[in-house]
């Protein structure tokens, strides 16, 4: 029996990727809920607010770079500073159109990302992922 | 004929190929009538003065060829070329007899070969000065020079034709300071004053017969150098003929001794040459300057073109990759996608096109702006008054207000002035606070060269990490996707601006309203 993930969230402005990013996250069916935020400050709010005594703590975190108001790299800022149970044990994974060598080198440089995906978030990509950090999570 | 020492950019061909067969005319004219003098026997036309050395009659054949083979030799046809060259060596002869007569005191009697002499009053009737036998060699070795093909023949024909004409001034200068001919030069006497003009238009042809190259070039073209070289020149000549002639005048009335004349001479002409050498250095550090600030402006239009390239693919790519996600979505899953997911793959669709040809209107129009470049006088105040016409309906709605008093007149492009001015007072509309009405006051101050305009308003303010964001392409439209506006109104307004070799910024924090401040040329 798949043990389900509690809570996948998304940080990403473009709703139009926000559709097809959850999409294929409903089709792998390997999460309990799955959560949209349009920014990073909205997305630190989420962290930091007590649902039912409990921080949420998504397993698993999709972070645009490019966004207005807070875009990826000040929401990681942010992000590090937060205390450690807010944090919870995530796995951040960096999405992007970025085409820059200087946002891909540094997210290989920060430990707190795992993979850099170039958008879109395809069904092969997210199974990849799923197998490394979230076998359990996977149906036999 | 292109050569190592070609000059760019001279005067036109076809002038100097003039001023040559002018000369060359002018010369074969005049040297004509001084023969038919000496056949007649007409002192008049031999010395032009009573008393003044004549045009002897060996000088005036040797003028004659001269012209001619110069003519000949400027035509293309090879037999005419080889009529020149023949023709050269007459006056070649001749100059290289007379001097060898004169230096080995002996006669050839090459000077009453064809007629006696009897008008000139010299030691040797019929024999030219040394003076035109040496310039007539130099000056036919010119012609043969400058008509050949090889670079530094012609090089060298140039600088014989600056002897030819320095030595032909010299006689001139004499003239002019009526330096009796008893106390002239050895060398000089006798050289009429009809033989050195027509050296000058001898030598002055050769000089410009090939007006791309080497001297010629420098002298005629139309770089700054050679300008302030025509200048100088021009300068040198006549400010040395006048002051030459203010000492003889002197001396002569006994204002002053020959040399207080001398020494007072050359102080003035050291004076006039140092001021004009001033003027000159003054000129070129401004200029210098100037292009400086030329070459600055044109760094950061193609810094601004780098980048408006760059924000144009960029903004671009995300409709397109909405277009290609949404299409593979509906070409791949097509049996999964549920009825609602099908339709919201349709509408993206929809809005990702209507974004893109949004884009490409707006990329177009800020690449029109400044396109006609006819600038006009506007007069700022009626500006503003059309644009309050045209705002009608929304200062209405929002029952805003808008006070301006003393608008200035500029010089400009009225439509794009008109972009900028209804683009800075609809954005202080637009971003107002919902409680208050907006208030925008519109000022202009005279500064040192320019007006410094203000629009202030009470708005929602911006915060100071989006004031320099703001005025960039398309910004607006990332942080709101579309919702308002196109995000390329303040990118115009900069341009516009920039057009007008002013500058835009703003003063704001939120919540305090914002200042946009501008400036234009006075």
């Amino acid at each position: 029996m798949p043990q389900k993930l509690k809570r996948i969230l998304l940080i990403d402005d473009n709703d139009d990727d926000n559709f097809i990013h959850s999409r294929v996250i409903r089709k792998a069916d390997c999460a309990e809920s799955i959560i949209v935020k349009n920014n990073g400050q909205e997305a630190l709010d989420y962290l930091t607010t007590l649902d039912d005594g409990e921080y949420p703590g998504p397993e698993l975190i999709f972070l645009d770079i490019n966004m207005p108001a807070m875009n990826g790299w000040e929401f990681l800022d942010a992000y590090k500073a937060l205390d450690r149970e807010q944090q919870g044990e995530i796995i951040l994974v960096m999405l992007s159109t970025s085409v820059n060598p200087d946002d891909h080198a540094r997210a290989e440089q920060d430990e707190d990302i795992v993979e850099f995906l170039s958008k879109p978030l395809d069904a092969k990509r997210f199974q990849a992922i799923l197998e490394r950090f979230f076998p359990q999570a996977l149906a036999d | 004929m292109a050569t190592a020492q070609e000059v760019q950019g001279t005067i036109a061909q076809p002038t100097t190929r003039l001023t040559t067969c002018i000369g060359c005319g002018i010369t074969i004219a005049i040297s004509g009538l001084v023969i038919i003098g000496w056949c007649t026997g007409e002192r008049f036309i031999v010395s032009i003065l009573p008393d003044a050395p004549t045009m002897k009659l060996n000088t005036a054949i040797s003028f004659f060829t001269c012209g001619l083979a110069m003519m000949m030799l400027r035509q293309k046809a090879n037999t005419l070329h080889k009529i020149g060259y023949c023709l050269c060596a007459i006056p070649l002869f001749l100059g290289l007899a007379s001097l060898v007569q004169y230096y080995t005191k002996t006669n050839l009697g090459i000077d009453s070969f064809l007629i006696v002499d009897r008008l000139s009053d010299t030691d040797y009737p019929g024999r030219m000065s040394p003076a035109t036998a040496l310039s007539f060699m130099l000056v036919t070795l010119g012609i043969l020079g400058a008509s050949s093909r090889r670079p530094y023949l012609v090089i060298a024909s140039q600088h014989l034709a600056i002897m030819v004409l320095i030595i032909a001034a010299t006689a001139i200068v004499a003239f002019l300071l009526q330096s009796p001919v008893e106390q002239k030069h050895y060398f000089l006497q006798t050289m009429a004053l009809h033989t050195s003009v027509l050296f000058m238009l001898l030598a002055g042809s050769v000089l410009v017969w090939r007006p791309t190259v080497a001297l010629a070039g420098i002298l005629l073209g139309k770089g700054p150098g050679s300008r302030m070289l025509r200048n100088f020149l021009k300068l040198c000549i006549t400010a040395s003929l006048v002051i030459g002639a203010l000492e003889v005048y002197g001396v002569q009335y006994g204002y002053f001794d020959f040399q207080f004349g001398i020494s007072l001479g050359i102080i003035v002409f050291i004076s006039i040459t140092t001021i004009y050498v001033l003027i000159i250095a003054d000129h070129n550090n401004r200029a210098d300057a100037e292009l400086e600030l030329k070459q600055q402006e044109l760094e950061d239009r193609n810094r601004e073109l780098s980048q408006f390239v760059y924000i144009a693919s960029h903004d671009l790519q995300e409709p397109m990759r909405t277009v290609y996600n949404y299409s593979s979505l509906i070409a791949n899953e097509r049996d999964t996608l549920s009825p609602e997911e099908f339709d919201h793959c349709i509408k993206g669709l929809k809005s990702a096109g209507q974004r893109m040809s949004t884009l490409l209107e707006g990329l177009m129009s800020y690449s029109r702006i400044g396109r006609q470049n006819q600038k006009e006088t506007v007069d700022m105040r009626l500006l503003i008054d059309e644009i309050i016409q045209d705002l009608e309906l929304l200062i209405n709605e929002t029952h805003a207000r808008i006070y301006f008093a003393d608008m200035p007149t500029v010089i400009g492009l009225r439509p794009e002035l008109r972009i900028l001015m209804q683009n800075l007072i609809a954005n202080a509309i637009r971003y107002r606070k919902p409680d208050i009405y907006p208030e925008i006051t519109i000022r202009a101050q005279k500064q040192e060269a320019a007006w410094l305009f203000t629009v202030q308003d009470n708005g929602l303010g911006i915060s100071p990490q989006h004031h320099e964001k703001i005025f960039q392409l398309f910004q607006q439209l990332d942080a709101q996707r579309g919702k308002t506006g196109l995000g390329i109104g303040l990118a115009f307004c900069r341009k516009v601006v920039q057009l007008h070799n002013g500058k835009i910024w703003v003063d704001s924090s939120p919540g305090q309203g914002s200042t946009f401040y501008f400036t234009l040329k006075a």
